[in-house]
C-alpha cells in the first residue's frame, strides 16, 4: 500500500516541526540557509567583476572573478613554458583517463594495467621533454595542477605494491624480517610528513655520494611513496588480520601453493575488505602533495601562493582560494564517490 | 587385502602441553568408507587435519598410498589425492562458483580453462546445482554452499575424500541435501573418512565406526557391531546421549 | 610397518636463516654506505658533527616563547622553546577538536535533517581540503582583513584585535583565584562521579554546577578579603602586547587545526555510535526513555569503547599536523630545527631531534591513551 500524495505534508510536519527544538532548529536553519544563499549570489554574482581589471575590481563590492580570469594559467600549470603548456594540459588529462580506465572493473586486468602504466608514462614524457623532439623542461619548471596529479597518482601506484609487501613482511614468522618492517612502518608513521619532506630535501644528499645529483622532484615524490607506504601497510595487515584460517585451510586441501594462496585467495580477500581505509589514504595523498609547496615545489598550493605575490592582486585571495579549494574538493570528492562506487560493486566479503 | 591407502601409526598430536592425539594408528583400505565420532575435544578433526598436513603430526607416521607425509616433495604430490570437505564450507568469497571449482585445477594441475570448466560443469551436475555456477557464494544457501564445496574438492580428481563435520554448521532441513550427496560419493566407490554425528548416514554407508575420546581411538567396529554392541562403557555412554531412544 | 619416529622441527628451514643472513648482512653493508658518504660529505662542508652544538649560542630569535628565552640563549633552549611551542598550538587544538568534533558527531546522527545536512556538509568540505590550504587561508585572513594595532578592535580595554594579534587580559594568580580554581575542579570531579554513580537527570546536574560555581566565585573573594585582579593588555611600539597576545600565526594554526581535526573527530564520534547495536536503542525505547536518554545513558558509554582507538591515533595525528607551522613562520620544533639547522648545518643532528620528539610524543599519547583502553575492556587486536 503506498501512502497517499497528500501524505507528504504530514511527515514533512513530523520530520522538521515535530517538538519545539526541532521547530527552532529548522526555523533557525531556514533563516541561515536562505541568508547566505542571498549572500552568496550577491556577492558572488550580482556585484561580482568578471573581467581582468584590476580598478574595477578594487571598486566593485562584489566578488573579483578578473583575479582567475588574470591568473589562471599561472595557478594551473604554473611556470612551465608558456608556449609548451600543451604538454602538461595533455598529459594530465592522458593520465586522468588512464586512471579513469583502470577504475572501471572491465579493466582490472593485465590489459588495463598497461594502458594505465601507458599512460602515467606518457604524462611524465610529455612534462620532462627531452624526447620524441619534445624540448627538455626541468623539474623546477613543473607546476600547478599537473604536478599534483602527477605527485597523487604516481604516489599512490607505487605505494599500494610497497604497503603490500610491508603488510606481508610485518606478519612474517622470519623475526629479522619482522623487526625491519615494524621499524620502518612505526618510523615512517611516527613523523610528520613535513619533516620526512624537508628530510629528503636537505639531509638525503648528505647521505649520498657527492657525485649523485638526485633531482628534489625525485626525492619528493619517493618520500611520497614511502610514507603513504606505510600507512598502507597497516591498513593492509588489519585485512590480512580478517581472513579467517578456514581460507587458508582450504586452499591448503586444494594443493594450492603459498604463493598461490596469497595471490589468488588471501590478497584479493584483503583487498576488498580494506577498500574504505584505503580510499580514506588516497585522499590523504591527494592532501599531502600540498606539502610539497613547503619544499619549493609549486604544485597546486605553491602556485596558489606564487599568484597571491602579486601585490595587485593579493587583496582578492578569498576568490583565488575559493578556486583552488573547488579544485581539491572536486578531486576528493570524486575519489571517495568512486570509493562508494567500489563498495556498493563489490562482492560481499562476509566470513560467517 | 589390497594395499592400504592410509596408513596411521602411532601418532602423537600436542597443541602446546595438551596432547591432542595420543598413539593413533588406523588403516584404511581403497574404497573403504570410515565415520570417526566422539565427544568434543576427542581429536577427530585433529585427526583428518593431521592426514592432510593442515596440522603436523608430532611423533608417528603418517602415509598416503605407501607416501610418507612430511615435507618433502613426494609429500605434496601424494596430498593431491586427498580432497577435504570443511564444517565451514571455506568457500573463496571473492571467486564465482565456477572460479572456486577451477582455481585449483588450473593453478596445480595445470590444466587448460576449458578442461577445467567443463569438469567443473560435471561436478556441479553431479551435486545437482549446475544452475548456480555464475553465482557468488555468498548469494547461495548453506546447503548450496556445501555442495559446491563438495564439487570443488572433487574437481581435483581425489581417490580419498576427508569430511570435517560438513552437516554441523546447516540449518536442518539443509543436512540431507549434502548427505544425499555424500552418499552418492559413496556408492561411487570412493575413499571416504567423515567425521560425523549423523549416526543415520553412518549407520547406512560406514564399513568402519569408529569412536575417540580423549585423543585415542576406543573403539572400531562395523556399524552394525558398533551400535548394537559396544563393547567399551564410554562408547556406550556415549551413544546412550546422542542416539534417539528405539521405540519399543 | 615402521616404528614411531623422532619428532620434527619445523621451525625454519636452512633457506629462511639464510635469508634472514643476507638481509642483516645488505642493512649493515647499507649503513655503513652511508655512513661513509655522510663523512665525505661533512667534510667538504666542513661542518662538524655531533650534538655538542646544542650547548653554543643560538643565532635567532624565537618569536612568542612561553618559556624564558633570548637571542644568544644555548641552541638547547631554542629547541625547548620549540617543543613549548609545538604543545601550546596541539593541545588547545586537541580540546577543541574533541569539544567541536563530538557535537558535530552526534549532529552526524540526529533526527533533524538539516543538523545531518550541514554537519555532512562541514565535514565533507573540510576533510577534503588539504589542512595546509586551510591554514594558509586563515593566515592569509587574519593578516589581511585585521586593522593595525593603532586601530585595533577592542572590547572596552580588555580584548585587542588587531594585525598583531588577539591580545587578551589574564587573571592574576593570587589567593583567592588558586582556592576558587581548586574548589572548582573538586566540584567538576563530585559532579562527574554523581552523574555516573546515581541517575541524577544531567540537564538538572549542569545547571545545579554552574550556579554553584558562579556562588563560588562570588563567596570566595569576600571570605579571604583578596579581590580578583586582571592584568590588561597594554600598547607598546611594536603593537599591544600584554600577558596573553595570540599572534595571527598561533591563532590562524590553532583554528585551522582545530576545525579539521574536529572534522575528523565527527567521523569517529559518528562511527561509533552507529557501532553500537541497534537493538540498545530499540530496548532503551521499549522502556520509554527519551532520545537524549538514551544516548548519553545506554548509547555513548558503549561507544566510548568503539571510540578510543581511533580517537588516539587522530590526536597524534593532530599534533604531527602541528608541524605546519613552519609554513607560516610559526615557530614550533620543525621551524625551530630547520632554522637552526640552516645556520649551523647540523643538519642530520637536526633532524633527528624532531625525529626523536614526534616519535617520543606519539608513544606518550599511545601509552596515555591505551590506560583507557584497557580499562574499558575492549578487545583490540
Amino acid at each position: 500500500m503506498h501512502p497517499s500524495p497528500s501524505a507528504w505534508l504530514p511527515r514533512l510536519c513530523r520530520t522538521f516541526f515535530s517538538d519545539a527544538a526541532s521547530t527552532v532548529v529548522t526555523l533557525i536553519s531556514l533563516v541561515l540557509l536562505l541568508w547566505g544563499a542571498w549572500a552568496l549570489l550577491s556577492w558572488g554574482l550580482l556585484h561580482a567583476v568578471f573581467v581582468p581589471d584590476n580598478q574595477a575590481c578594487r571598486v566593485a563590492s562584489g566578488a573579483c572573478w578578473g583575479v582567475i580570469s588574470e591568473k589562471y594559467r599561472l595557478i594551473l600549470l604554473g611556470r612551465f613554458p608558456y608556449e609548451a603548456q600543451w604538454r602538461p594540459v595533455l598529459g594530465t588529462v592522458l593520465m586522468v583517463g588512464g586512471v579513469l580506465c583502470i577504475a572501471s572493473p572491465r579493466f582490472w586486468n593485465l590489459k588495463g594495467l598497461a594502458v594505465f602504466g601507458a599512460s602515467v608514462a606518457a604524462m611524465v614524457v610529455l612534462m620532462a621533454g627531452g624526447m620524441f623532439g619534445l624540448d627538455p623542461v626541468g623539474t623546477d619548471l613543473w607546476g600547478g595542477l599537473p604536478l599534483t596529479v602527477l605527485l597523487s597518482v604516481l604516489g599512490c601506484m607505487l605505494a599500494v605494491p610497497m604497503g603490500l609487501l610491508l603488510a606481508l613482511g610485518r606478519r612474517s614468522k622470519l623475526p629479522v624480517l619482522r623487526a625491519v618492517c615494524v621499524a620502518y612502518i612505526e618510523t615512517v608513521r611516527g613523523i610528520p610528513l613535513i619533516a620526512w619532506l624537508i628530510f629528503a630535501s636537505f639531509v638525503l644528499p648528505l647521505f649520498l655520494p657527492p657525485a649523485w645529483q638526485l633531482d628534489l622532484m625525485l626525492r619528493v615524490g619517493a618520500t611520497i611513496v614511502l610514507f603513504a607506504a606505510a600507512y598502507l601497510a597497516e591498513v593492509f595487515r588489519g585485512g590480512l588480520q580478517a581472513i579467517p584460517r578456514g581460507q587458508y585451510d582450504a586452499a591448503h586441501a586444494l594443493g594450492l601453493s603459498r604463493f598461490q594462496t596469497l595471490g589468488r585467495v588471501v590478497i584479493p580477500q584483503a583487498l576488498r575488505m580494506t577498500l574504505a581505509p584505503t580510499v580514506n589514504i588516497v585522499i590523504g595523498v591527494l592532501k599531502d602533495t600540498a606539502l610539497v609547496s613547503v619544499v619549493n615545489l609549486y604544485d597546486l598550493t605553491g602556485t596558489l601562493k606564487l599568484a597571491l605575490s602579486d601585490p595587485d592582486w593579493q587583496i582578492f585571495f578569498v576568490e583565488t582560494y575559493i578556486f583552488v579549494a573547488l579544485i581539491y574538493l572536486a578531486l576528493g570528492n570524486g575519489i571517495a564517490r568512486y570509493g562508494r562506487f567500489l563498495e556498493s560493486h563489490n562482492v560481499p566479503t562476509h566470513h560467517r | 587385502m589390497s594395499k592400504p591407502v592410509i596408513e596411521i601409526d602411532s601418532v602423537d598430536k600436542y597443541f602446546g602441553t595438551f596432547q591432542a592425539l595420543s598413539g593413533v594408528s588406523l588403516r584404511v583400505d581403497a574404497g573403504e568408507k570410515i565415520v570417526i565420532c566422539g565427544p568434543s575435544g576427542s581429536g577427530k578433526s585433529t585427526l583428518i587435519r593431521c592426514i592432510n598436513q593442515i596440522e603436523q603430526h608430532d611423533t608417528g607416521s603418517i602415509r598416503i598410498n605407501g607416501v610418507e607425509m612430511d615435507a618433502s616433495r613426494q609429500a605434496v604430490e601424494a596430498r593431491k589425492q586427498v580432497g577435504m570437505v570443511f564444517q565451514q564450507f571455506n568457500l573463496f568469497p571473492h571467486l564465482t562458483v565456477l572460479e572456486n571449482l577451477t582455481l585449483a585445477p588450473v593453478l596445480v594441475k595445470r590444466k587448460s580453462l576449458g578442461d577445467a570448466r567443463a569438469q567443473a560443469m560435471k561436478q556441479l551436475d553431479r551435486v545437482r546445482i549446475a544452475d548456480q555456477a555464475r553465482k557468488f557464494p555468498g548469494q547461495l544457501s548453506g546447503g548450496q554452499q556445501q555442495r559446491v564445496a563438495i564439487a570443488r574438492a572433487l574437481c581435483m580428481e581425489p581417490t580419498i575424500l576427508l569430511f570435517d563435520e560438513p552437516t554441523s554448521s546447516l540449518d536442518p532441513e539443509m543436512v540431507n541435501e549434502v548427505l544425499d550427496a555424500m552418499m552418492d560419493l559413496a556408492r561411487l566407490g570412493m575413499t571416504m573418512l567423515v567425521v560425523t554425528h549423523e549416526m543415520g548416514f553412518a549407520q547406512a554407508v560406514a564399513d568402519r565406526m569408529i569412536f575417540m575420546d580423549e585423543g585415542r581411538i576406543v573403539e572400531e567396529a562395523p556399524p552394525m557391531e558398533f551400535f548394537e554392541r559396544p563393547r567399551n562403557e564410554r562408547t556406550k555412554a556415549f551413544l546412550g546421549k546422542i542416539l534417539k531412544p528405539a521405540s519399543t | 610397518m615402521k616404528g614411531p619416529q623422532i619428532p620434527r622441527q619445523r621451525r625454519f628451514g636452512a633457506l629462511d636463516i639464510g635469508a634472514q643472513l643476507a638481509l642483516l648482512v645488505a642493512l649493515v653493508l647499507l649503513g655503513l654506505w652511508i655512513a661513509g658518504n655522510v663523512r665525505v660529505n661533512l667534510e667538504s662542508r666542513q661542518v662538524g658533527s655531533g650534538f655538542d652544538f646544542l650547548l653554543d649560542p643560538a643565532g635567532f630569535d624565537v618569536s612568542e616563547s612561553i618559556i624564558d628565552y633570548h637571542y644568544g640563549d644555548s641552541y638547547l633552549r631554542a629547541f625547548a622553546a620549540g617543543m613549548a611551542n609545538t604543545l601550546r598550538a596541539a593541545l588547545p587544538a586537541v580540546l577543541g577538536a574533541t569539544l567541536i568534533g563530538f557535537l558535530l558527531g552526534i549532529c552526524l546522527v540526529a533526527r533533524h535533517p538539516m543538523l545531518r545536512g550541514f554537519a555532512r556538509v562541514y565535514v565533507d568540505t573540510v576533510r577534503n581540503l588539504p589542512l595546509l590550504v586551510q591554514v594558509l587561508l586563515w593566515y592569509f585572513s587574519l593578516t589581511t582583513l585585521l586593522p593595525e594595532s593603532a586601530n585595533a578592535l577592542n572590547l572596552g580595554s580588555a580584548l585587542f584585535v588587531s594585525k598583531a594579534g588577539i591580545s587578551l587580559p589574564l587573571p592574576v594568580g593570587n589567593l583567592s583565584l588558586w582556592i576558587t580554581l581548586a574548589l572548582a575542579v573538586g566540584l567538576v570531579v563530585a559532579a562527574w562521579l554523581l552523574a555516573r554513580r546515581s541517575f541524577v537527570p544531567i540537564g538538572r546536574l549542569t545547571l545545579g554546577t554552574l550556579a554553584m560555581a558562579a556562588l563560588l566565585g562570588f563567596a570566595v573573594p569576600r571570605l579571604t578579603g583578596v579581590p580578583y585582579e586582571v592584568e590588561l593588555p597594554e600598547l607598546g611600539a611594536y603593537g599591544y602586547s600584554g600577558p596573553l597576545t595570540l599572534s595571527p600565526e598561533y591563532f590562524a594554526l590553532v583554528a585551522a587545526l582545530t576545525l579539521y581535526s574536529a572534522a575528523y573527530v565527527a567521523e569517529i564520534v559518528r562511527a561509533g555510535i552507529q557501532a553500537v547495536a541497534r537493538g540498545q536503542s530499540e530496548g532503551a525505547h521499549a522502556l520509554s526513555l527519551t532520545r537524549s536518554q538514551t544516548l548519553f545513558r545506554i548509547v555513548l558509554p558503549q561507544a566510548l569503547r568503539v571510540m578510543v582507538p581511533p580517537y588516539t591515533s587522530q590526536v597524534v595525528n593532530t599534533i604531527k599536523n602541528s608541524s605546519l607551522a613552519v609554513a607560516i613562520g610559526y615557530q614550533d620544533i620543525v621551524s625551530v630545527a630547520t632554522t637552526a639547522m640552516n645556520q649551523n648545518g647540523r643538519a642530520i643532528e637536526c633532524i633527528a631531534i624532531i625525529g626523536a620528539v614526534y616519535l617520543s610524543l606519539s608513544l606518550l599519547v599511545s601509552a596515555v591513551l591505551n590506560v583507557y583502553n584497557r580499562r574499558a575492556g575492549i578487545q583490540e587486536r
